[in-house]
């Protein structure tokens, strides 16, 4: 039996979202939010380009209750058709250990939580891969403050449902976002959540940490990506 | 005692939805269009004039309820804007007997009247995300939409996940003032099913405006319908 992160199989567009948020173009000089929009959908489709170029690697922690699961190491690939593959390549699991998500969750719970894994991920997805429309809104609705290191924050309410909070902290030089949170609610338990980006040289910029918890059902969701390699 | 729908303080809310069906722009649809961002801007400054305009006017607004196929009274209300820029509602309708106990009144015991009103206060305030859609939603549904031929020669712009996941949004647009005619959409509110159907007019020389909103919750043998009419320069 495999580890309970393999078992719930997450989907490939899980982890599309971690390799593949594209950054914020939030440019100074503040064209239209209309304008920006549209540039920041030109930049997500030609950084999506860029990283079709690349495999990587990804790890996927999950900690549930306290207890850790033992993290999972993929391999990713783009199959010829363009769809991205996962191919685990860490150790596989024991099947009789039981600790992490196995000590708490009764075999019967296994698939209520699994169903709620699946919905943390979309939500998380919904806020990693915002639409243009999204970021048009948050582009005429920001509100900018200096942040540390020089770098400038953005931050709007209601980005994607009402009482959530979003953050984009960005790079004055490069207008590039170094790092994007949000807080918001599943199923009325508080979520947030935390990407880091990272850039290739020369290559696609990518969420080479995107954490995500929700401290009411001690949920703690950690996936990386690294070692991209052109092909 | 007024009817329900004139008693309960959370209904004033739909009135800004109404102001919001009034109000709502001309959305000139495209489909895949890369310009979608300018489309979007278009919109927003749309709304922005259709709205000066509409201030520029009174009108009259029926409210109509049926629950579990009774139907309340419909009441009238004169819309006028006050000094302050709000829009404000008074009822012209006779004032409902109270002693009838008839529409939801005869359906839902007083103890679960506040839960109803509530639900309600829920349906109004969706069904309003809906009749003023964002810029950055209507950037998204010119990005996305998917326009076919429609009846009397008007084109059909589609979306699902328009608003929220899983819902669906129509504009039927008329293909010589590219201005909405009809507006349909179909989403969930706490698991029921809510379909809208907006059926736009144009005051001459005046704002565009929601002449007929028709909302349903088959769920919840919920049916109301909101006319706007009888526009009035001042």
């Amino acid at each position: 039996m495999q580890q309970f992160t393999s078992r719930l199989q997450l989907p490939g567009w899980a982890v599309v979202v971690a390799a593949a948020a594209v950054v914020a173009p939030l440019a100074a000089q503040n064209p239209s939010a209309g304008q920006m929009a549209e540039q920041y959908a030109q930049n997500a489709q030609a950084n999506a380009k860029l990283m079709h170029q690349y495999t990587w690697q990804m790890r996927v922690s999950l900690t549930y209750k306290g207890n850790a699961e033992t993290p999972e190491l993929y391999q990713m690939n783009w199959a010829p058709d363009g769809t991205l593959q996962k191919t685990l390549i860490s150790a596989p699991p024991e099947e009789k250990k039981e600790r992490g998500v196995r000590k708490h969750v009764e075999e019967s719970d296994i698939a209520s939580l699994k169903a709620y894994l699946d919905s943390l991920v979309d939500l998380t997805k919904r806020y990693a891969t915002p639409s243009p429309g999204t970021m048009m809104n948050f582009y005429s609705a920001a509100v900018t403050t200096p942040a540390p290191n020089g770098g400038v924050a953005a931050t709007e309410s209601g980005f994607l449902q009402s009482g959530d909070k979003v953050t984009f902290t960005l790079d004055p030089s490069t207008h590039q976002a170094t790092s994007f949170t949000f807080s918001t609610t599943l199923e009325g338990d508080a979520v947030s959540g935390t990407v880091i980006y990272g850039s290739v040289p020369g290559g696609p910029n990518y969420a080479s940490q995107t954490s995500v918890s929700v401290p009411n059902k001690q949920i703690a969701l950690v996936l990386e990506n690294f070692n991209f390699v052109k092909q | 005692m007024r009817e329900f729908a004139a008693r309960q303080p959370d209904f004033k809310r739909a009135t800004c939805a109404v102001a919001a069906l009034a109000v709502l722009a001309s959305a000139p649809a495209a489909a895949q269009n890369p310009n979608a961002g300018q489309m979007a801007e278009q919109y927003a400054q749309s709304a922005k004039a259709n709205a000066e305009l509409t201030r520029q006017y009174t009108w009259q607004m029926r409210v109509s309820l049926t629950y579990k196929g009774d139907a309340e009274d419909p009441e009238l209300y004169q819309m006028n804007w006050d000094a302050n820029g709000k829009l404000q509602k008074t009822l012209i309708s006779a004032p409902p007997d109270p002693k009838k106990r008839h529409g939801i009144r005869k359906h839902i015991a007083d103890k679960d009247i506040d839960a109803f009103k509530k639900w309600l206060s829920d349906l109004m305030d969706l069904c309003k995300q809906y009749m003023a859609p964002t810029p950055g939603q209507m950037m998204d549904f010119y990005s996305k939409a998917t326009i076919t031929p429609g009846p009397n020669g008007n084109a059909v712009a589609f979306e699902n996940g328009f608003i929220q996941p899983g819902d669906k949004a129509t504009y039927y647009i008329d293909p010589t003032t590219h201005k909405p005619v009809k507006y349909a959409f179909m989403t969930a509110l706490q698991g029921d099913t809510v379909n809208a159907t907006v059926v736009y007019g144009v005051v001459p020389g005046g704002p565009q405006y929601a002449a007929q909103t028709s909302v349903s919750v088959p769920a919840k043998e919920v049916t109301m319908v909101i006319e706007n009419f009888n526009y009035v320069k001042q």
